[in-house]
């Protein structure tokens, strides 16, 4: 079967599955609506999938987890397609991925160093998944997204079309659209910087993203989300995850300046070049049990 | 439709929408409030100097936005001041990427984005992807606060908005002349629409480390009309890493 007939197959599985989670979100949960007409999600709501910003293949390290007593929270796995749950790189961009994953071992150039350790906006979808709540705010005309970490933001409006393909994003340019209770956005625009975790798991500038964000009760979003980047991936690939209100009565999203001076990536840089010459070398590799 | 009905119809349509300096009725919000949402700029020279200065290479001259054109700095503070106006190239915190800090984000000479609710309003800018949440009619929190950006509540006032913002730190500026304040900084802001496409933006400050008494800034603010205007990003720290790339060997 030629890639692009691969593509086209996967793409109406991708459609026909999340037509179906459209569906169930319509009939399992209605929540109000604003005087505008969109379904009411505003709130503060936290993602079940932080370990998902340090790998969405295999979650956090759990060497990390020991040393952090993280040992019995949730690390779930995000990739729901393909079934094998690794991201289906081309087999060039699966040789610079692993190459990346011994670089992160032993950095000696920023580009060897998680954006997100560098104070550099996480991009989507990973700002959804980096530990730190988000507020949901909705006006007419656009849902804007309060990002806690790295004070970052999204305003998605519903109208309108992406700019000309030469202007590049951190964050992408995000239209959305509601099919009846889900949130459908759409985002392009990206620039080829930002990674998906910290495994390096990195995109081209022609990456493509569709979010679906679907109320599945009063206080939980169903989120799913495909990536598509015919330059670096074999097909589109999909994950998913919950979204919880944040119970916490009166949350206020206060300031994470985040760039504040530290010398962290000078001295992650400084180690890694001191070890490289040493002769260290190594991989950042773990997988997941039963993997 | 009656003569006289559509006399008293116009009339309510009048009270409810009173007219902004230029006769133009005000954009309002379902609460009544004058709606500041949209896309807007500072248009003036007050990034490189709130005060009136001359044209140099690079930097336009501009008439000032400061009330009175004088800072009352102590006698310390303005001869910090003058060193950090000589030192500039160096310890402009703008330069390190630092958050702008207020009121200096308004003046940047970029964009920024109001996000209008009843309860809370948002301040996007670009620069560095700078964000205030502007909480209304709540009180700051108490404690020892230092932020970049401050506390912002708000409130308002007839048809201004009015922002007090506290709990700040001292490291950011008010331009790149050096101008600066300390963590006792207090800054009330007040947005007036004066019609669709412009508001009168007006900043108090107060600071009794640095200042003998307080001064005011005052500048328009004007809507971005362009076409399919939204918002870009600027990002800083990463212009930063690329002029500084191999920074880890030089310590």
């Amino acid at each position: 079967m030629t890639r692009q007939l691969l593509r086209s197959v996967f793409t109406a599985a991708a459609v026909a599955s999340t037509v179906a989670v459209a569906a169930a979100g319509q009939t399992g949960w209605a929540p109000s609506r604003l005087p505008d007409g969109q379904p009411d999600i505003r709130g503060h709501w936290i993602s079940d999938a932080v370990g998902g910003a340090h790998s969405v293949e295999d979650g956090r390290d759990p060497d990390a987890d020991v040393i952090q007593g993280r040992v019995d929270e949730k690390n779930p796995i995000l990739i729901v397609e393909p079934a094998d749950g690794r991201i289906p790189y081309q087999p060039a961009m699966a040789a610079r991925r692993q190459q990346l994953l011994r670089d992160i071992f032993t950095p000696t150039q920023r580009e060897h160093i998680d954006p997100h350790i560098r104070a550099l906006l996480d991009g989507v979808p990973r700002n959804n998944y980096v530990p730190g709540e988000m507020q949901i705010l909705q006006v007419a005309g656009a849902v804007v997204i309060l990002y806690e970490s790295n004070h970052s933001y999204r305003v998605i409006p519903l109208d309108g079309s992406h700019p000309p393909a030469q202007v590049k994003l951190w964050m992408g340019d995000s239209r959305g659209r509601w099919e009846g209770n889900t949130l459908v956005v759409d985002v392009t625009n990206f620039n080829e910087d930002t990674w998906i975790d910290s495994h390096g798991t990195f995109h081209s500038d022609a990456l493509h993203v569709v979010e679906r964000w679907t109320p599945a009760g009063p206080d939980r979003i169903d989120y799913s989300v495909t990536l598509e980047d015919p330059t670096v991936f074999t097909r589109p690939w999909k994950m998913a995850f919950a979204i919880n209100r944040n119970r916490d009565k009166n949350y206020e999203i206060w300031e994470d300046s985040r760039h504040e001076g530290e010398r962290d990536v000078d001295n992650i840089l400084s180690a890694g070049r001191r070890e490289k010459a040493a002769g260290i070398t190594g991989i950042h590799e773990h997988r997941r049990e039963g993997r | 439709m009656s003569k006289a009905r559509a006399s008293i119809v116009a009339a309510a349509l009048v009270a409810i929408a009173p007219l902004g300096a230029d006769g133009q009725s005000l954009p309002r919000a379902a609460d009544g409030k004058p709606d500041l949402s949209g896309i807007w700029q500072a248009v003036n020279s007050a990034a490189w100097n709130i005060l009136p200065h001359p044209a140099e290479a690079g930097v336009p001259g501009g008439l000032g936005v400061v009330e009175g054109n004088e800072i009352p700095y102590t006698p310390a503070a303005a001869a910090k001041q003058r060193a950090n106006y000589a030192n500039r190239a160096k310890l402009d915190p703008e330069t390190q990427c630092y958050l702008p800090g207020v009121p200096r984000a308004t003046y940047m000479g970029l964009p920024f984005q109001i996000v209008q609710t009843p309860t809370q309003i948002l301040m996007l800018y670009e620069f560095d992807h700078t964000v205030r949440n502007l909480f209304m009619n709540s009180p700051h929190p108490t404690g020892s606060i230092q932020w970049w950006m401050g506390d912002s509540r708000a409130r308002w006032d007839g048809d201004t908005l009015v922002v007090d913002v506290v709990h700040f730190n001292d490291q950011t500026w008010f331009d790149r002349a050096g101008n600066h304040h300390s963590d006792a900084l207090h800054v009330i802001e007040r947005y007036t629409l004066l019609a669709r496409d412009h508001i009168n933006y007006e900043a108090t400050i107060e600071d009794p480390k640095v200042f003998t008494r307080q001064w005011k800034m005052t500048m328009p603010l004007y809507r971005r009309l362009d076409r399919d205007m939204r918002l870009l990003d600027y990002e800083c720290v990463r212009f930063n890493e690329a002029l500084h790339p191999e920074s880890a060997d030089a310590r």
